[in-house]
């Protein structure tokens, strides 16, 4: 029996999907959350895989890149972690936007505008930065509201994805601090 | 006829260019950045020499190296594609005077109108309808460009002199947007083009884009291939074509083309070409732009026109007159193009970078894909993120759309986020399947891709399975359609394991 933690990209909770291998025709059982399936999964000729759940033929294109799980599935796609036993994923907390202590580049480009200072305050979807990436320019807004603590980013800076470009406090009379 | 073409771009476009080549026992040279090495369309080529560096103004606009490199390996003309050189009449100038063909319009009808506010006032001229505006003097300060935009009434929508693809460009609404706008426009245009100038016009609510192929030779020729509807935009970029304007009357049909062939006729358009209007609710259209060279959503038109307009582009540069008379060209059916773009919908179309896992592109009777890229090939920030194209024909629009839906319902691209799911959303949406599309149809129907959809559990099972495989060996073993990586190709490994 294998247990595997999952958690979908967009979804708060994780799942865990228990995988029983059966006989030797390759039937297992899997649990998804407290539902069970009796399935087989094979592999189809164009270098794909297929389920077969009662009969039901579902044809599946699936890559595992390190923790990650990409899914084509019936025409869509699905991006899942791997969460590794007492493991933890940031953003899952409760319902509402997480605060996230920075503002880190999605993708590399070159900072064209900073429209905040240190110290400042900012509001939900407040532009903070302009950067250019792929000879567009994308305005980087405020997730949630907070607090500048700190610009790590200049003007015509090239920054790689992920970079921080400034970091945040919670708004004061927020309430708990994190520290 | 040629001998040799070198092909100064890269992806989709080089892969479609070359494949007429072939066809026509012309030789195709491609080049290629170093990021490119590995590319499809380097493969799609007889030869393929490299452009050193990675960045596009290292490669594939370095006019001077690209004409050296079909010097030294005896092409006789250059094919620019679509972006990149394709609009630079001092590139065009330059394989002239090296003795190489440019495949596209002469110089001077390149430069003419690449420069917007001259554009429109030479076709204003030869009695073309166009948008009204203020072209005046373009270095004018903020405070001239409040009067005039107060002049032509809000909303007014700002656009660069050398402008394409949405750079530069800013809708405003009202007179306090206008400093902030005009600055961004002027700062983007300059850092997209090199040319700071922009210029006003009146904004039409809720127009169609409607564009006509036109073609010229040197022969005196010109001819239309009809219309193509482009309204579904994205940041001002067009995401699904299709072809014919859906509802549009023949009479429409036929002002709309004869007024395209009298803008070609005016500036002695060679080549192909398109000329883009907006069409108002009223039935009312303007002049917007004419595009010298061929266009993304060229596929469109081939289908419906049943011709290859590369092979024309490739004989009429060679002095031959037009393959096809006005009389001969006719639309069939209907056809349909979607632009598959690395880019997350649901981030504001904020482009996608990495590398392609897995790819499975669509077939079938009346499906074309023009596709740059393969399994194991590297999608990176240097370059436009459109990696293919799906063009579908039907006998009728329901037929195509439905074509198109259930091609995109097969795509497989994983690795990179695409626009997909999206394109599929739109296609799928009642006031598209209506014909009721403009360029703010996106915007106004918020249109989303299905995100927030649950995960069905048929979704968890096989990415349970898959969590239970060993991870993909390094990048570096991935190549196009080899499928090591695959975890599905032994299914005994995981039930012995």
């Amino acid at each position: 029996m294998a247990k595997v933690l999952l958690q979908a990209e967009g979804h708060h909770e994780p799942t865990v999907v228990t995988v029983v291998r059966g006989d030797d025709d390759g039937v297992m059982e899997v649990s998804v959350g407290a539902t069970r399936h009796e399935c087989r999964a094979e592999s189809d000729e164009n270098g794909g895989g297929r389920l077969l759940v009662k009969g039901r033929v579902v044809p599946f294109h699936a890559v595992r890149d390190g923790d990650h799980v990409l899914l084509w599935l019936g025409g869509r796609t699905y991006a899942f972690d791997i969460v590794r036993p007492g493991g933890r994923r940031a953003g899952g907390v409760g319902g509402e936007a997480a605060f996230v202590p920075h503002l880190s580049a999605p993708m590399p480009g070159t900072i064209l505008k900073v429209q905040i200072g240190a110290g400042d305050r900012f509001e939900p979807h407040q532009p903070l930065v302009v950067i250019e990436s792929m000879k567009m320019e994308m305005t980087l807004s405020a997730p949630h509201p907070g607090q500048v603590r700190e610009i790590r980013c200049k003007v015509g800076e090239l920054v790689d994805a992920g970079a921080v470009l400034m970091t945040f406090d919670e708004s004061k009379g927020e309430g708990d601090d994190a520290a | 006829m040629f001998k040799k073409v070198l092909i100064a771009n890269r992806g989709e476009i080089a892969v479609r260019i070359a494949g007429t080549l072939r066809e026509m026992g012309v030789r195709a040279v491609g080049v290629y950045s170093e990021p490119d090495r590995g590319a499809v369309h380097v493969g799609a080529c007889d030869e393929a020499y490299p452009l050193e560096g990675a960045t596009s103004a290292e490669t594939y606009l370095r006019g001077e190296r690209i004409i050296e490199i079909a010097k030294a390996h005896g092409a006789d003309a250059i094919h620019p594609g679509y972006g990149f050189l394709s609009e630079n009449a001092e590139f065009a100038g330059r394989c002239a005077a090296a003795g190489l063909t440019f495949i596209g319009p002469t110089p001077d009808v390149i430069r003419a109108m690449g420069d917007k506010i001259v554009a429109k006032k030479t076709l204003a001229d030869a009695g073309v309808p166009v948008v009204p505006g203020w072209s005046g003097k373009t270095n004018a300060g903020a405070a001239e460009f409040r009067k005039r935009a107060g002049e032509i009434g809000y909303p007014v929508l700002i656009k660069a002199a050398a402008g394409g693809g949405g750079k530069g460009m800013r809708v405003v609404r009202a007179e306090t947007e206008l400093d902030a706008a005009l600055e961004a426009a002027q700062r983007e245009a300059g850092a997209a083009f090199g040319d700071a100038r922009v210029f006003l016009e009146k904004y039409i609510s809720r127009p169609r884009h409607v564009e006509v192929q036109i073609f010229g030779d040197a022969h005196g020729n010109v001819v239309h291939l009809f219309e193509r509807e482009c309204s579904i935009q994205r940041r001002h970029q067009k995401i699904i074509e299709e072809s014919p304007c859906w509802g549009m009357t023949p009479a429409l049909r036929e002002q709309i083309c004869d007024a395209a062939v009298t803008a070609a006729k005016a500036i002695g358009y060679q080549n192909a070409g398109t000329v883009e209007f907006l069409l108002d609710e009223s039935g009312a259209f303007y002049f917007l732009e004419v595009n010298t060279r061929l266009q993304v959503e060229h596929p469109v038109t081939e289908l419906v026109t049943r011709l290859d307009l590369v092979r024309a582009q490739v004989l009429v540069a060679s002095g031959e007159p037009l393959p096809f008379a006005q009389v001969d060209i006719r639309q069939h059916g209907c056809a349909i193009e979607c632009r598959i773009y690395a880019e997350d919908p649901s981030r504001g179309f904020l482009p996608s970078t990495g590398r392609i896992l897995r790819y499975v592109a669509p077939a079938g009777p009346n499906i074309r894909v023009d596709s740059g890229v393969a399994e194991g090939s590297e999608v990176s920030v240097h370059y436009d993120p459109m990696l293919a194209k799906l063009i579908v024909w039907g006998a009728r629009r329901e037929e195509a759309i439905r074509r198109a839906v259930c091609a995109l319902r097969r795509y497989v691209i994983l690795g990179v986020t695409t626009n997909v799911e999206f394109l599929r959303s739109v296609l799928e949406h009642p006031e598209f399947a209506a014909g009721r599309t403009h360029t703010h149809f996106l915007d106004e129907h918020r249109v989303a891709a299905t995100d927030a959809a649950p995960v069905p559990d048929d979704a968890w099972i096989a990415a349970a399975i898959a969590a239970q495989q060993s991870t993909r060996p390094s990048p570096g073993a991935i190549g196009a359609g080899q499928p090591t990586h695959d975890p599905w190709q032994t299914a005994g490994a995981w039930r012995a394991g």
